[in-house]
């Protein structure tokens, strides 16, 4: 580690309090990240007329599959479930420096954990321990899954990149082997799936007709909970100053790889219990791939809200909004369905590309009426840079 | 077991055969990273990079039915793709972990979107034709190094000409950019521009990485063939210890690891997490005994040029 910093100390800034850091800086940080996603979905639907889509269906599906009808609002919710949490994961333990890239493999694990102890757990099929149970032993599975991680991590001090993206690959075989062997529905030989969950197992709805459950409601509770927590206790704000500058957090005395284990496994354990809720209450069997999109999009979205984590729960909204809208794009619009994925990615370059955009000309902010000094966009790069810095190969 | 391995496969020249085939796009990748992270880029896009190089090798092979022009549109592919990513994680200050993400997730969306748009039958080339144009030796065993595809030959003098040219006095530019950015812009290098022209190279010798996956071991477009050999590549510099030719070695080792999972078929399926976990092995166990470029990954000061 070289003594001389590659990346410039952050900017100082005013004071945060809570949810509303002074002068209105959580609203402009709001319309910033509206306005990204506005933007990007703007240039999508450009690009898609462009390729002779007809924009009017397009923005139809769009609605129509995210929150029009009765049972997209429930998809939509059911959607957002597993990316706020996968979200919140990310960003807990991006807190203390760690890039957990294999959310995707933990929530997988989850998934798989809670598919296996409701169907061969012996319980009658409707007993009503089968879903806390199903999605403690996904919380179980997501954190051990994140454990082998953290061990290596703390114990060896390897990349966490590298050893994440391989456990996403890994728990990708695994599930596919254990549904061509044992966990295969032998009433559906043809096709790669598991036996569906018991029915005492499946998360009922909140309202009939739509897949609504209290899913939602966990992940909203769980992610401002991990969020007001890391920002408003002493033992958040050792996590954060580890992320921020480690050297100076061991320094005084805080026992770094103590807290790398436990955030590392918390966030293994939050993900994991994403697969259980959704499995319970989304798509009650396991089969090859049944969770590709959700851990990316999470991960993505810890990025985009790394300054205002009280986002994560809008842009898991807006991005489970995107996600129940595929199908319907794709059936109405006869749009290809990975445009979610690309969709998924715009938002963030978008933003980052705002950010240099306003540094660059401080003036378009002046044209809003607003202080330059003070400017809205004040880039998150410094503080991914942050986070980057000691999470970075070679440390 | 391990006695019934080791004759079903060691011994047969079929299986280093397939095994020299399978490392090359990883040692390619490999030698690409050894100059990116030399300089001080964590290229954690590499994957995406990959992907998208291989559609567009098979992409051009379908539309003109050249060999050549595929390959010509997998580097430009690759050199686009790289650059982009440098325009992430340099000029839109995201970070090359950030940045990276962004590449590897659009490239699977990008790459499934026009696979649908472009090719509504699937993206499929005849046979895989990028062989060597040369005769068999007859030997099966000296077909091994004597009868590849050209691309292996290439791989191999690849990381001769990084290994000397890190030695050169613009190696040394790149080094110093790795280990030291303060001293390096003291020196008065524009990093920036450095790092685009480092991610240009490593870009072509990506484009040739595609066009092994695509054009040389699988032939039928989907979003899951580049499965992890990037980041299996960035697994194997440290394991090679960011000297080319340990490198070269390094992703050998890999090789075998898709080698015997290919070969052992429908039996034994679980053998697919093979190379994944040689990789976890590999950095669990070799981690901190090697030592990389001090900055690698850390990004650049604000005002850079």
């Amino acid at each position: 580690m070289s003594s001389a910093p590659a990346v410039p100390a952050p900017a100082l800034e005013p004071p945060r309090r809570g949810l509303l850091r002074g002068r209105g800086g959580a609203w402009r940080e709001v319309g910033t990240q509206v306005l990204a996603f506005l933007l990007s979905l703007g240039v999508l639907i450009g690009i898609l007329t462009a390729l002779h889509y007809d924009p009017a269906q397009i923005l139809w599906a769009l609605w129509n599959g995210s929150v029009g009808s009765r049972p997209s609002l429930g998809v939509s919710a059911s959607e957002a479930t597993p990316i706020i949490l996968t979200a919140v994961a990310v960003w807990l333990a991006a807190q203390t420096g760690l890039f957990n890239i294999g959310a995707d493999g933990q929530l997988q694990m989850g998934g798989l954990a809670a598919v296996v102890t409701t169907l061969y757990a012996g319980l009658p099929s409707t007993s009503w321990v089968l879903i806390p149970l199903g999605l403690l032993a996904a919380t179980v599975a997501g954190l051990l899954w994140a454990g082998i991680v953290a061990v290596i991590k703390v114990y060896r001090g390897a990349n966490e990149i590298i050893s994440t993206l391989m456990l996403n690959f890994v728990a990708f075989i695994i599930i596919s082997q254990l549904i061509r062997g044992v966990l295969q529905d032998a009433a559906n030989p043809y096709t790669p799936q598991s036996k569906p969950i018991p029915s005492g197992a499946k998360i009922n709805a909140l309202l009939s007709g739509t897949q609504l459950t209290w899913g939602i409601i966990v992940a909203l509770v769980l992610a401002f909970g991990t969020i007001v927590f890391v920002k408003n206790t002493t033992v958040g704000l050792r996590l954060r100053a580890i992320g921020l500058n480690r050297e100076a957090a061991r320094y005084s005395g805080i026992a770094i790889e103590r807290y790398w284990l436990s955030s590392m496994l918390i966030s293994g354990a939050i993900c994991g219990l994403a697969g259980g809720l959704v499995l319970l209450g989304l798509r009650y069997y396991i089969a090859p791939g049944w969770a590709s999109p959700w851990g990316y999009t999470g991960i993505l979205i810890a990025f985009l809200a790394t300054r205002s984590p009280y986002l994560i729960p809008l842009w898991g909204v807006l991005f489970g909004m995107l996600g129940s809208a595929g199908p319907v794009l794709k059936g109405e619009a006869s749009v290809p369905d990975s445009i979610v994925t690309i969709m998924q990615t715009l938002p963030v370059i978008v933003l980052f590309l705002l950010c240099v955009v306003a540094r660059r000309s401080g003036g378009l902010l002046a044209a809003f009426g607003r202080p330059k000094s003070s400017s809205p966009v004040e880039p998150p790069a410094g503080e991914t840079a942050e986070i980057a810095r000691p999470g970075a190969v070679g440390v | 077991m391990c006695s019934l391995l080791l004759t079903v496969f060691f011994g047969t020249s079929d299986f280093w055969n397939s095994t020299v085939r399978v490392t090359c796009p990883i040692a390619l990748a490999a030698v690409a990273c050894i100059l990116t992270s030399r300089a001080g880029v964590l290229f954690v896009g590499v994957e995406g990079v990959m992907l998208i190089s291989a559609f567009f090798s098979i992409a051009g092979v379908v539309w003109t039915g050249s060999i050549a022009l595929g390959v010509v549109f997998a580097i430009v592919a690759g050199v686009v793709t790289s650059l982009f990513f440098g325009f992430l994680s340099m000029t839109l200050r995201m970070g090359d972990v950030v940045g990276g993400l962004v590449v590897h997730v659009l490239s699977i969306g990008l790459t499934a979107f026009l696979v649908e748009q472009w090719f509504s039958a699937g993206a499929t080339i005849g046979a895989l034709s990028l062989g060597p144009s040369w005769g068999s030796t007859g030997n099966h065993w000296l077909d091994i190094v004597a009868h590849q595809q050209p691309l292996t030959y290439f791989t191999v003098i690849g990381a001769i000409s990084v290994a000397i040219f890190l030695r050169t006095r613009l190696g040394l530019v790149v080094r110093s950019s790795g280990e030291s950015v303060s001293v390096a812009q003291t020196l008065g290098i524009k990093l920036v521009r450095l790092r685009y022209c480092v991610l240009a190279a490593a870009g072509t010798l990506l484009g040739l990485a595609g066009v092994t996956i695509g054009l040389a071991i699988i032939g039928t477009f989907d979003t899951s063939i580049a499965s992890g050999r990037g980041f299996i590549a960035l697994a194997c510099v440290i394991l090679g210890a960011w000297r080319p030719l340990a490198v070269l070695a390094a992703s050998l080792l890999f090789g075998i690891a898709y080698a015997v999972q290919f070969r052992v078929g429908a039996a034994g399926q679980w053998m697919q997490l093979l190379p994944y976990v040689v990789t976890l092995l590999a950095i669990a166990l070799f981690w901190g005994r090697t030592q990389g470029p001090a900055e690698e990954g850390l990004g650049l000061p604000n005002d850079s040029k």
